[in-house]
């Protein structure tokens, strides 16, 4: 890759990183770029994929199927096995905390580390909010993918 | 835990920050560089011999099938040293606390420390950056006012983090737990000027060993050739979505993950050409301009790639072709290790 062809596309990723391209000599320096658009498309369709999971986790709740702490551990990108490994349980145990009956009869102790280990506050992690946290970069229904 | 004052604060004297492209070779050639050291980052990572090849079809991160292009974290660090003789000082944690007063302690005595955090908790990094990936590395050179002054080498700006941040960041889980892993070098700084013959050679044996010899068909240039037959059978049995995730999956790790390019083809190419003008050798010259025209098939194969993500083939693309890419760069990088392989080989007799 030549030093001019470096793509700038800026995307999700950091504004300025450093990439590797040959200069005139035939020596390889440090060019800043702002993206590809190549990978680009791979983080967007990611946090598309991160939207999806939050989207069925809510539906889950709805039905019933599953505790709010379903959503909150989404909202991480954690799975069960990473949940556990956070708080310092065993998988089943918490797989048991995200159903909906034992969710409601968690004491306290047990509910302040999973607010400890999602940085989330304890009123926070019994409700479901309608909309995504702003925070989480997810392409919105009708944005426009980079193409 | 003890609040950090305004008394307690020092900053690391003479600590410069390089941004790097890749954040482990990035903070071992900022800490070598502290040290002394003339060594860039292209030069960490062929020293340290941090280039490899590995397709895992069971293993997942963050929903993503695993590729990867770079050894295990923390293994460019120990291997350079190593190879450059420097005595290199580690310690992971069961403790948080002792953690941090380690750390504090290492920084009084004015050593900047590499540590092992998550990229998850680094709230620097924009939100989309936010992954759980627990074997990011960044440099602490000082605090100040309570805060951690950071060197983290992607970016090219110095940061702070406070001691809650950072200690989450360090003992992250779910996964290769960080365990507040440090590491330091002791020596006091000065000037050298150190014969890089050795170290060079001993970094391309390592990596040409894994690139060409691998114990297991995952990894190396059987890896590639493994990716390949996979695409192929993916295409059978696998529903379109999901072959499109795999597909996206790799151009990810290929080219976001801190690779500076081509899965960190790019910077070994700089690695081999400086390598080149330090030993005056043309052989590596040439296996650095071989090692350019792999960089870009690899761009190439992640531009075809990503027009299937997409599912706007062009008319002449075909799963075919892409698996007959890969197998071209298994056989180009082959070809390229045992010329690199037979070099070392023989520049290693005549030492």
């Amino acid at each position: 890759m030549k030093k001019k062809d470096v793509p700038q596309d800026p995307g999700l990723d950091i504004e300025r990183k450093l990439m590797y391209a040959e200069d005139e000599d035939g020596r390889y320096v440090g060019v800043q770029s702002s993206g590809w658009e190549v990978s680009n498309v791979s983080f967007s369709r990611y946090w598309a994929h991160v939207g999806r999971t939050l989207g069925e986790a809510r539906a889950r709740i709805r039905r019933g199927e599953r505790s709010p702490l379903y959503y909150w551990m989404r909202v991480h990108q954690l799975t069960e096995s990473m949940l556990a490994d956070y708080v310092g349980m065993w998988k089943w145990r918490v797989k048991r905390h995200l159903r909906p009956w034992r969710f409601s009869k968690l004491k306290p102790e047990v509910l302040a580390r999973y607010a400890e280990a999602l940085q989330t506050p304890v009123e926070q992690l019994r409700c479901v909010p309608d909309k995504d946290p702003e925070t989480l970069p997810i392409p919105k229904p009708g944005q426009v993918q980079p193409e | 835990m003890p609040t950090m004052t305004e008394k307690q604060s020092c900053v690391v004297t003479g600590f410069q920050h390089h941004q790097a492209a890749h954040c482990e070779t990035g903070a071992t050639s900022n800490l070598l560089r502290y040290q002394g050291f003339d060594i860039s980052e292209p030069m960490a990572l062929g020293i340290g011999g941090g280039l490899t090849f590995g397709y895992f079809p069971f293993l997942r991160m963050a929903h993503m099938l695993l590729t990867t292009f770079r050894t295990m974290p923390g293994q460019v660090m120990r291997a350079t040293c190593r190879r450059l003789g420097v005595r290199l000082y580690r310690q992971k944690f069961w403790l948080r606390a002792r953690a941090q007063q380690r750390l504090d302690a290492v920084l009084e005595q004015g050593r900047p420390v590499m540590c092992q955090t998550s990229l998850y908790w680094l709230p620097y990094f924009p939100p989309g950056m936010r992954l759980h990936f627990n074997g990011h590395h960044i440099v602490i050179y000082g605090r100040d006012n309570g805060r951690y002054l950071v060197s983290e080498p992607m970016l090219d700006e110095v940061v702070t983090l406070t001691g809650a941040e950072l200690e989450r960041a360090r003992f992250a889980r779910g996964g290769m737990n960080p365990n507040g892993r440090m590491y330091w070098l002791c020596e006091q700084p000065q000037p050298r000027s150190v014969d890089l013959t050795r170290p060079i050679l001993a970094g391309i044996r390592q990596v040409c060993y894994r690139m060409l010899v691998p114990p297991v068909p995952m990894l190396g240039v059987r890896g590639i050739r493994f990716l390949a037959r996979d695409l192929m059978r993916w295409k059978r049995k696998l529903p379109e979505d999901e072959v499109r995730e795999n597909l996206s999956g790799i151009v990810f790790m290929q080219e976001l993950v801190g690779s500076g390019g081509a899965g960190y083809r790019a910077m070994y190419a700089g690695f081999l050409t400086e390598a080149a003008e330090l030993l005056k050798s043309e052989e590596l010259a040439e296996a650095g301009r071989n090692m350019s025209a792999i960089v870009d098939q690899w761009r190439d194969f992640a531009v075809l790639a990503t027009r299937f993500v997409r599912g706007r083939p062009n008319p002449g693309d075909s799963y075919t072709a892409m698996a007959e890419s890969l197998r071209d760069l298994a056989g180009e990088e082959e070809k390229l290790f045992r010329k690199l392989r037979d070099y070392a080989k023989r520049k290693e007799a005549l030492l």
